[in-house]
């Protein structure tokens, strides 16, 4: 017998900048997963699953973060996609392996654990990146912008768009941490991190964690949000390409397939945004920004004839929780179809296209998956 | 200082090469993998990294992106004031890939 899951219940702590000295991830995942239970309207005992994305649980591990919480668990699981869990999740509910699924991202983050984790984020980086000076990845991301700029013949103001438009929407959002409006002149005039990136093309590093719960779709009253369409390309290129096939296209026709839907028909558009050459790219992939839109980006911006893109203000202007990064838009996207988004809510939001992009295993991210959410 | 060129990885099999290393070849899937020099290449693109997350200023990186002769696409620390279109080689100093220019 198949149970349909549905998403029943979403949190997100504050994020700060400066975390209190003496906190631990584990408190903060705690904190997530608590208020995402009660929003689900869930007893602590009844939840059976949980799923966790953070790097700076170490040394614990999630059955750690079990026992500590009291969860007893027929079903776990931990990676850093987490959409790649959410899918998972959605399956063990439809086939009886669970019934109420808490899924978490988070990372209690200051610079020197950034640090840490980015010059040991995987053998080659340990080994062929940091000996060279490359902590963090924004030479290869200069690369990668510098490359998709020649090639659509844009200037720095299209990317610069982006950041703008984000600007204006996190100044809506409560965990909005870069809220003043930007014009396209400071943009241009902020201090040069890389040659080819501005201090505001990058994300600014924040402590936080998000959660969502998944529930059987009968066992629930009140507003809960579908899950459509999902697919994922993980390592689809050996990293031997020039970084600009993220591999979204044969994804966006999968989910058109699934769901009987035009993926691009939505309301919203939650990208993953480390940067803003990979939200641009990821949407010319999706189907959602046209050439002729591309080209004219940096006059025109965003706005008018497209889905509201990363409604929050996204990474790079509420800050990156760690690898809760990978759970931020998802988030975002699942208050936006329940109605809970406060100032920023998008009237009448009903369908939304929510992705993942990272693991950079040398030059750029290997992996990318996306699921199509409809209200319900 | 005696220079050590980078090695890259060659397919036995299919005779594709690949950098960094691998554990099989990415195009045909055998393990038997050979080392081999990475020979000479072709700088793509440079980029200059000014700010290292930790604050420290140790001034700017330069970082190039060379293709080899021999196929793979890799990052290299510019030795010298490089550009887009330079031939270089690839010395290995302590795990570190650095493009020299190739006086031709």
């Amino acid at each position: 017998m198949s149970h349909e899951a549905v998403i029943a219940g979403v949190a997100q702590t504050t994020y700060t900048r400066r975390p209190e000295p003496d906190g631990t991830t584990a408190e903060l995942l705690a904190e997530a997963i608590l208020a995402a239970i009660a929003d689900a309207g869930l007893e602590p005992g009844e939840v059976d699953g949980l799923g966790v994305s953070s790097f700076l649980l170490t040394p614990d591990r999630p059955i750690d973060l079990a026992w500590k919480l009291g969860l007893r668990l027929r079903w776990l699981m931990a990676e850093p996609l987490t959409l790649t869990i959410v899918q998972h999740a959605r399956r063990a509910i439809e086939s009886g392996d669970a019934r109420n699924i808490v899924i978490v991202g988070g990372d209690r983050m200051d610079s020197g654990r950034f640090r840490e984790m980015v010059s040991r984020y995987n053998a080659v980086t340990e080994q062929r990146l940091v000996p060279m000076g490359l902590v963090g990845p924004n030479a290869q991301f200069s690369l990668i912008t510098a490359e998709h700029r020649r090639r659509h013949g844009l200037g720095p103001e299209a990317y610069g768009q982006v950041v703008i438009h984000q600007r204006a929407r996190a100044a809506l959002h409560r965990n909005g941490i870069f809220t003043d409006p930007l014009t396209v002149e400071e943009y241009l005039a902020a201090p040069m991190v890389t040659s080819e990136l501005r201090l505001y093309d990058c994300v600014p590093l924040v402590t936080g964690a998000g959660a969502v719960v998944l529930r059987r779709a009968n066992d629930v009253q009140g507003p809960v949000v579908r899950m459509v369409g999902y697919d994922a390309v993980l390592n689809h290129d050996h990293q031997e390409g020039d970084g600009l096939d993220l591999g979204l296209g044969p994804i966006a026709e999968q989910l058109g397939v699934q769901s009987g839907t035009d993926p691009t028909d939505v309301d919203l558009v939650s990208v993953y945004d480390d940067y803003p050459v990979i939200v641009l790219q990821q949407l010319q992939e999706l189907g959602v920004l046209s050439e002729e839109r591309l080209a004219s980006l940096g006059e025109t911006g965003f706005g008018e004839g497209l889905p509201i893109v990363n409604p929050s203000g996204g990474l790079l202007c509420c800050g990156q929780a760690g690898v809760g990064g990978e759970l931020h838009g998802f988030v975002d996207a699942v208050e936006q179809l329940t109605g809970k988004s406060g100032a920023g809510q998008i009237q009448g939001a009903h369908r939304a296209l929510v992705t993942n992009y990272g693991m950079v295993l040398y030059r750029y991210g290997a992996c990318a998956v996306a699921m199509l959410l409809e209200a319900a | 200082m005696i220079e050590i060129e980078l090695a890259i990885q060659q397919c036995e099999q299919c005779g594709h090469r690949m950098f960094p290393e691998r554990l099989a070849c990415s195009r045909c899937g055998s393990s038997a993998l050979l080392s081999q020099p990475a020979g000479p290449g072709t700088v793509c693109d440079r980029v200059d990294v000014y700010r290292a997350p930790s604050g420290a200023d140790d001034g700017p990186t330069h970082v190039v992106l060379v293709e080899l002769d021999a196929g793979p696409r890799l990052l290299a620390r510019a030795a010298v004031d490089l550009v887009g279109g330079d031939r270089v080689s690839v010395s290995d100093e302590a795990l570190a890939a650095v493009a020299m220019r190739l006086w031709s």
